[in-house]
């Protein structure tokens, strides 16, 4: 069974931004994951939009066997929670610690509040963000923010994950750690979509690829 | 309540004077009703076409008040209407607009004998006596007016700081969207638009609460805990009002 799929589904331009409204369809393949790229950075927005149900649904969506549309309330806020999210514009609660940031998505699961600390703690000094695990989100470099908000995408074992250029910034330790952690979770099960601009990653990726521009997104061809 | 738009000290300001405000226009207006004269009986003539016979019909009530250790207080037009109102289920019951006479200082002994100086005249009628609170007199509603200055004050608080606290969490959409963003439940949207209020509610509740309790404590215009929910509550009404609006409006999203 296909993670996400979507058939004429309708990206209109978010907020005041102009463009044209694109149609697209497409389907993960079951136990892949996939790579889409396209130099349009707004249209890839547009897209992890749609995906993360942060833009009216238009068109037909499904997502880890629900029907995106008609959700509603607490069925939309539990489907979101199956995913996990690290977008171009990283959205952070401002006023709470990075440490208490990345915990958010297990508190919001149910894990008690001490275990979740202890699990974004040690996540945190993995990927070698002890040292501001108290700081405040605007208080980071935009290197450490990135690489957090990865983790905060990750911690809690989503079955979806869509990450919008999640190695752009990092260096090459912090971009294999991402990696590696990606690579885990596929392993337990999770699909992966990973938005990029960079097409060399392609290289090293050997996922499936598709181009997103305004004409839709279409397999790509290596 | 954002530094921008309106300080927290601005608005506690506000708060202190429309909960003085408020306090005090109470005090008074329970002070002016206890103080008002209250009649002990009121009566009630019909009313001759002869000038004459009304001004002998007064003398007569006037006589008897005396006899009684009273005294007689006609009533004007205009206090007449308001008096009828109050006391006669159906005004027009009445031949004519009558003369009406307030009697104060009755002593109770000597009303059995005033009434029926009254009856034995066939003139005046006194009326059953009245469980109305009789109303101030003109230029005595300085408390009343007062009282309602600091319900619309307090009012006013409540819209400013509903106002203020929805712009501070515009100003803080992007938390919000983080959350969105994670699927949390209401409960955690909740938590932080009170979080992000929690200085300033804390602040001004702390400061100047004290001082309200202190003042609606030596106000006897309500039930106490009534009076002190409104004042004390005016400034956390807006925000928790705000809260509740940004709350209901991520849920829908």
């Amino acid at each position: 069974m296909s993670r996400l799929r979507c058939e004429k589904l309708l990206l209109p331009p978010l907020g005041s931004s102009a463009g044209p409204v694109v149609e697209v369809t497409f389907s993960l393949p079951a136990q892949q994951n996939a790579v889409v790229v396209g130099a349009d950075a707004a249209l890839c927005a547009r897209l992890m939009a749609a995906f993360t149900l942060q833009a009216p649904v238009r068109g037909l969506l499904h997502i880890l066997g629900h029907h995106a549309a008609p959700l509603k309330g607490a069925d939309k806020h539990a489907l979101r929670r199956r995913m996990g999210v690290c977008a171009q514009k990283i959205e952070w609660v401002h006023n709470i610690s990075l440490l208490d940031n990345v915990m958010l998505p297990l508190r919001v699961a149910g894990v008690p509040g001490r275990t979740a600390r202890d699990q974004a703690h040690e996540l945190l000094r993995w990927l070698g963000l002890s040292s501001v695990t108290g700081l405040l989100p605007h208080q980071l470099s935009a290197h450490q923010e990135r690489l957090a908000a990865v983790a905060r995408a990750c911690i809690h074992k989503p079955s979806l994950l869509l990450l919008d250029e999640p190695f752009q910034l990092l260096g090459d330790d912090a971009q294999h750690k991402i990696w590696h952690m990606v690579q885990a979770l596929h392993a337990q099960g999770a699909a992966v979509v990973l938005f990029t601009r960079q097409r060399s990653w392609l290289k090293r990726l050997n996922w499936p690829t598709f181009e997103l521009s305004p004409q839709g997104l279409q397999p790509h061809a290596r | 309540m954002h530094g921008d738009k309106l300080s927290p000290l601005m608005l506690a300001s506000l708060w202190l004077f429309a909960g003085l405000l408020y306090g005090a226009g109470a005090w008074l207006w329970v002070f002016e009703t206890l103080q008002a004269p209250r009649a002990d009986r009121v009566v009630v003539s019909e009313i001759s076409q002869s000038a004459e016979e009304n001004q002998q019909h007064a003398r007569a009530l006037e006589d008897a008040a005396t006899a009684a250790g009273a005294r007689v207080q006609m009533v004007d037009d205009e206090t007449l209407r308001q008096t009828l109102s109050q006391l006669l289920p159906k005004t027009d019951s009445l031949p004519a607009l009558p003369r009406v006479a307030e009697i104060y200082h009755l002593p109770p002994d000597a009303t059995e004998q005033f009434l029926e100086t009254l009856r034995a005249g066939g003139h005046w009628h006194a009326l059953p006596p009245s469980p109305a609170t009789p109303q101030p007199q003109a230029g005595q509603h300085l408390g009343k007016n007062l009282f309602w200055l600091g319900v619309i004050a307090l009012a006013a608080v409540i819209i400013l700081s509903f106002a203020g606290a929805h712009h501070v969490f515009i100003h803080q959409a992007g938390s919000f969207a983080a959350l969105r963003q994670l699927g949390a439940p209401p409960t955690f949207h909740l938590a932080l638009a009170l979080t992000l209020m929690a200085r300033p509610m804390f602040a001004g509740v702390l400061s100047l609460g004290m001082a309200g309790a202190v003042l609606m404590t030596i106000v006897p215009a309500q039930p106490m805990p009534l009076s002190l929910l409104w004042v004390l509550g005016a400034p956390l009404l807006g925000p928790l009002a705000a809260c509740l609006l940004t709350v209901w409006r991520e849920s829908q999203k």
